[in-house]
C-alpha cells in the first residue's frame, strides 16, 4: 500500500481508543462502588459525576450552540424540585421519579427559549439569569413546596443506606453515559456536523442549509433536560432542597469555571475542568473567599490569554484526543 | 390614594435603577458588551464610600465628588486593560471575563468588608420629606430621581451634540469606518466605560444612603439595570430611563400586594415586555 | 516626476494565515490621479486596506509623505492625510448626513497654511443635494447620495491622498457621471487620488497613470495615454485576449 493516491479515512487514534475504553470502564465501575468503597468516596463520585454532567451540558449550550448562559441553575433547581414534588406530593418511588424529573425542565425550557431568543448576544446570558431568579422567587412563594424553607426527601428512609448508594451510583453512571456519551454520539451524527459548523460560523452554516434557529432550540432543550437530570440526582443525594440551594447562581460559576478552564467547545474540556475544580475545592475550599477570588481571576485570565483552556494547551503539546468527532486522513 | 402613592414611590425607586441602566445601555450600544460586574462595581464603590465616610467623616456630597472619579478610573482601566482585548462579534469572551471579575470582586469584598449589610448616614437629608395631601414624599428619593433625569438628559446631549458623542455613535455604527475617519476606537471605548462606571459612583452613594448594601448585592443590581434596558428598548438612553421607571413602579406595586412579590413583579413585567414588545416600549419599530 | 506622496516597495500583506499581496511596488505623486484596475479578487481592496492600516504590512516598505507608515495604526494615518472611501460606503447608520461628515471633520488632519481647507460649505457646493438633506439620517438617502456622503466624509479628513474603492458600484450611469464629475474639483485642491474602478475606460479617462493587478501582483503600470486597451486586457486576465 504505497500508492500515494490512496488514503484511508478514520476517526479513532490509539489515544481515543484507550480513553473511551477507560472512560467506559470507569463509568461502569461506579455502580460497583457500594460494594467496596466508603460512603464518603461514593458521595464524591456522585458529586463529581453531577459536575461533569452539568458542565458538559453548559459546554453543549455555550461551546456548540453559541448560547452563553449564566442561569443553568434554573434547570438544576427545576429537576431537583420535580423529583421532590413527585416523591413527596404524588408518592412516586424516588428512583422511578428521577427519569420523570426531566419533564418539568423540558416544559419550562421550551417557552423560555422562545422568549430569551429575542435577546441580543450578551443580553441572552443575563436573561437566563432572570429566568432562574423568577423560578427561585416563585418557588419561595409556593406553600405546597414549603416555600422558602424547602423540602426533605423523607421517602428515601424506606431504603437502607446501602440500597440508596446502589441506586444513586447506578443513576450517576446512567447520567454520565447520557450526557457525555450522548453528546459524543450527537456530535458524531449529521446533527453534530451542523452543530460544529454553526459553532464555527453561524452565518455560513445557515447559508449551507443549517436551520440555526431550530438547532439552537434543540440544543437549549437538550441542555435543560441533561442539567435537570443532574439536578434531580444531585439533590436526591443531598436529601434536601431549598430555593436558595436549588436555584443558586453559584451553579453558573461552577459551570463557567469548569468549562472555560477545562476547554470550551471540546468534549474533553469539561471532564478535565470538573476534575480540577473538584479536587481544587477539596484542597483549597477551606480558604473560602480567597479561593473564590483566585477562581474568578483564573477565569478572567483564561478568557483573555487561553480561550481554548487547559485541553487546548494540552492538545498543542500532544494531539491525543479522547473523543474524536472529526476524521483523520492518512496516506496508504 | 394608596396606588397613586405606589406609582410615585415606584418612579422614585426607578430613579436609582436608571442610574445603573444608562451606563449599561451606553456600553452595549457602543461596544455590544455587557459587563456582568456592573452591579458589583456599584457595591464596590458604595463600600469604599462607606469606609471613607467612616474614616474621614465625609458627607454624601463629598463622597460623590470622590467616587465619580474613582469609578471613572476603574471603568477606564477595565476597558483599557481587559475588555478592549475582547471586543468583537462573539459575546462569549467579554461575558466570561466580566463574569470572572464579578466572582473575584464579590469574594474580595466579602473578605475585606465581611458579609454585613452597611449604609451611609445622610443626616438630615434622609429624614426630610414633603407632605402632599395624605402622602409623604422623601427629599432623598426626589433628589435621586432628579439626578437620574439630569444624568440621562446630560448623557443624551453629550451623545447628540459633542465631538465625543459623535465619535461614540460612529464607533458604534461601524468600527472600521470610524477608524478610517481618524477615531481611536479603543480610546473611545475606554472613555465610554469610564462614563458608565463613573455614573455608578453617584448611584453608589444614593444606594447606600437610601437603603443598605452588602457584598453579595451586585447580581440584583445588574439584573435591575438589564431589565430596565430591555423594557425600555435596547440602545436608547431615554429608553433605559423609562424602563427603569416601569421596573420601579412594578416592584413597588408588587410589594404592596405582597411583600414577597416585589422583585418578582419586576421580573414578570420584564417577561411580559419580552413576550409582547421585545423591541422595548420606547422603540418606534 | 514630482515628489512622491505614497511609496510602497516590495510590499507583502494579507490576512492572518493567508497572503494576498506579493511584492507590490506602488507610487502616487503629489496631486496625481492614479487608477488601479483588475478583476474581482485581484487584491485591489486588500491593497487599499493595507495602505490605510486596516490590514498589517507583512514585509516591504511603505512611506507616506516621507514617513514610514508600515506599522502605524489606521486612525493616525487618517490624521496624516491618507483617506479611504471604503467599498460598500460604510456610512455611520443612524447618524445624519451632517454628523457623518462632522465625525471626520472632528478628527481631521491639521491643515498647513496655504492649503485648501475642505469645509462643510465647500462640500455642499460640490454636492448641493447633501445640503438639502443634511439633517436626514443616511439610511434615507439614495445610493448615489450615500456615495456622495462617503466621499464627502473622506474629504472632511483633509486628505493629501484620497483612495476611492469602487465608488461607482451599483449606481446608475447618470449618477456615476455626477460622481466622477467631482474628481477635477478635488484634484484642483491639490489632493492626489487613487481610484479602483471596474469600468476600465472610465478609469483610463480620469487618471494620469494606471496600475493593473492580477492575483495579488502588479502586472502592468504606465501613463494612461501610453497604455493600450490590449495591454490592459492582457494584464487584467493574465492571458493574451482578443479585444472585441
Amino acid at each position: 500500500m504505497t500508492d500515494p493516491h490512496f488514503a484511508t479515512v478514520h476517526r479513532h487514534t490509539s489515544s481515543s481508543r484507550i480513553a473511551i475504553g477507560c472512560g467506559l470502564l470507569l463509568v461502569l465501575a461506579i455502580p460497583s462502588m457500594p460494594f467496596w468503597a466508603s460512603s464518603g468516596h461514593i458521595r464524591w463520585a456522585v458529586e463529581l459525576g453531577c459536575f461533569i454532567a452539568i458542565a458538559q451540558m453548559w459546554n453543549l449550550l455555550a461551546g456548540y450552540g453559541g448560547m452563553v448562559s449564566v442561569g443553568q441553575q434554573a434547570f438544576i433547581g427545576l429537576g431537583g424540585y420535580a423529583l421532590f414534588v413527585l416523591v413527596t406530593l404524588f408518592g412516586v418511588d424516588p428512583f422511578l421519579a428521577v427519569p420523570l424529573s426531566v419533564i418539568l425542565p423540558a416544559l419550562v425550557a421550551a417557552p423560555a427559549y422562545m422568549l430569551l431568543r429575542r435577546l441580543d448576544g450578551p443580553y441572552f446570558a443575563i436573561g437566563t439569569w432572570v429566568l432562574a431568579e423568577v423560578l427561585r422567587l416563585i418557588t419561595s412563594n409556593i406553600g405546597a413546596v414549603n416555600a422558602g424553607s424547602g423540602m426533605t426527601l423523607k421517602a428515601m428512609a424506606k431504603y437502607s443506606a446501602h440500597q440508596r448508594e446502589i441506586g444513586l451510583t447506578l443513576l450517576v453512571a446512567l447520567l454520565l453515559l447520557l450526557t457525555v456519551g450522548g453528546t459524543y454520539l450527537l456530535l458524531r451524527s449529521r446533527l453534530g456536523l451542523a452543530l460544529t459548523a454553526m459553532r464555527d460560523d453561524a452565518v455560513a452554516a445557515s447559508s449551507q442549509g443549517v436551520n440555526v434557529g431550530r438547532m439552537r432550540f434543540s440544543v437549549y432543550l437538550l441542555a435543560a433536560v441533561g442539567t435537570g437530570l443532574a439536578g434531580a440526582i444531585y439533590f436526591m443525594a443531598q436529601l434536601r432542597i431549598s430555593p436558595t440551594s436549588g436555584f443558586d447562581p453559584n451553579w453558573s460559576s461552577i459551570c463557567i469555571f469548569i468549562v472555560m478552564v477545562g476547554g470550551i467547545g471540546r468534549l474533553e474540556g469539561p471532564i478535565i475542568g470538573a476534575l480540577l475544580y473538584f479536587f481544587a475545592t477539596r484542597l483549597f475550599g477551606q480558604y473560602g473567599s480567597a479561593y473564590l477570588v483566585v477562581l474568578g481571576l483564573l477565569t478572567l485570565v483564561v478568557a483573555i490569554r487561553a480561550p481554548t483552556g487547559l485541553w487546548g494547551l494540552m492538545t498543542r503539546l500532544r494531539p491525543w484526543p479522547w473523543f474524536p468527532t472529526g476524521y483523520i486522513l492518512t496516506k496508504g | 390614594m394608596r396606588w397613586v402613592d405606589a406609582i410615585i414611590q415606584g418612579t422614585l425607586l426607578g430613579g436609582l435603577y436608571a442610574q445603573y441602566a444608562i451606563g449599561m445601555s451606553l456600553m452595549f450600544g457602543v461596544m455590544r458588551i455587557v459587563n456582568i460586574a456592573h452591579g458589583d462595581l456599584v457595591v464596590l464603590l458604595a463600600l469604599i464610600g462607606i469606609s471613607l465616610a467612616a474614616v474621614f467623616g465625609l458627607g454624601p456630597g463629598f463622597l460623590v465628588l470622590l467616587l465619580v472619579p474613582i469609578g471613572a478610573l476603574v471603568g477606564w482601566a477595565l476597558q483599557r486593560f481587559i475588555l478592549n482585548r475582547l471586543v468583537g462579534d462573539d459575546p462569549l469572551p467579554s461575558l466570561i471575563a466580566t463574569f470572572g471579575i464579578s466572582i473575584a470582586l464579590q469574594n474580595a469584598m466579602l473578605a475585606i468588608w465581611s458579609a454585613d449589610t452597611r449604609s451611609l448616614d445622610a443626616g438630615a437629608l434622609a429624614s426630610k420629606s414633603f407632605q402632599i395631601g395624605e402622602m409623604y414624599i422623601g427629599l432623598l428619593p426626589i433628589l435621586v430621581f432628579v439626578t437620574a433625569v439630569i444624568l440621562t438628559a446630560g448623557l443624551s446631549m453629550v451623545l447628540k451634540g459633542t465631538k465625543f458623542g459623535r465619535a461614540l455613535r460612529a464607533a458604534a455604527a461601524d468600527r472600521d469606518a470610524a477608524t478610517l475617519s481618524g477615531i481611536d476606537t479603543k480610546s473611545i471605548y475606554a472613555k465610554a466605560t469610564a462614563v458608565a462606571v463613573g455614573i455608578l459612583g453617584i448611584a453608589a452613594v444614593f444606594q447606600a444612603t437610601r437603603t443598605t448594601i452588602a457584598p453579595a448585592d451586585g447580581g440584583g443590581q445588574l439584573i435591575y439595570a438589564f431589565e430596565a434596558v430591555i423594557i425600555g428598548g435596547m440602545g436608547s438612553i431615554w429608553g433605559a430611563f423609562l424602563g427603569a421607571m416601569v421596573l420601579g413602579i412594578a416592584q413597588v406595586i408588587g410589594s404592596r400586594i405582597d411583600p414577597g412579590w416585589g422583585v418578582l413583579a419586576g421580573h414578570l413585567v420584564f417577561l411580559v415586555v419580552l413576550a409582547w414588545r421585545p423591541q422595548g416600549i420606547m422603540s418606534r419599530k | 516626476m514630482s515628489e512622491m506622496l505614497l511609496k510602497a516597495r516590495a510590499l507583502c500583506g494579507g490576512y492572518r494565515d493567508f497572503q494576498a499581496l506579493f511584492s507590490i511596488d506602488f507610487d502616487v505623486a503629489k496631486g496625481e490621479a492614479v487608477a488601479l484596475v483588475g478583476a474581482n479578487g485581484a487584491g485591489k481592496s486588500t491593497l487599499f486596506k493595507t495602505l490605510v492600516g486596516l490590514l498589517p504590512v507583512k514585509s516591504g516598505t511603505l512611506t507616506f509623505n516621507g514617513r514610514d507608515i508600515a506599522a502605524m495604526p489606521a486612525h493616525t494615518l487618517s490624521r496624516q492625510g491618507l483617506a479611504l472611501v471604503p467599498e460598500g460606503r460604510r456610512l455611520f447608520k443612524g447618524l445624519t448626513v451632517e454628523d457623518n461628515l462632522r465625525v471626520a471633520l472632528d478628527h481631521a488632519r491639521t491643515v498647513e497654511p496655504g492649503e485648501t481647507v475642505w469645509t462643510l460649505e465647500r462640500l455642499y457646493d460640490l454636492f448641493p443635494i447633501l445640503a438639502e438633506r443634511r439633517r436626514q439620517v443616511v439610511e434615507k438617502l439614495s445610493g448615489g447620495q450615500q456615495q456622495m456622503v462617503a466621499i464627502g466624509r473622506a474629504l472632511m479628513a483633509q486628505p493629501k491622498l484620497l483612495l476611492c474603492d469602487e465608488i461607482s458600484l451599483g449606481l446608475a450611469p447618470k449618477v456615476i457621471g455626477e460622481i466622477y464629475a467631482m474628481i477635477p474639483s478635488i484634484r484642483a485642491t491639490g489632493t492626489a487620488i487613487v481610484i479602483v474602478e471596474q469600468d476600465v475606460s472610465l478609469a483610463q479617462r480620469c487618471a494620469d497613470r494606471i496600475y493593473c493587478m492580477l492575483e495579488g501582483r502588479i502586472t502592468l503600470t504606465g501613463a494612461s495615454s501610453d497604455i493600450s486597451r490590449e495591454q490592459i486586457t492582457e494584464a487584467y486576465f493574465g492571458v493574451k485576449h482578443a479585444v472585441g
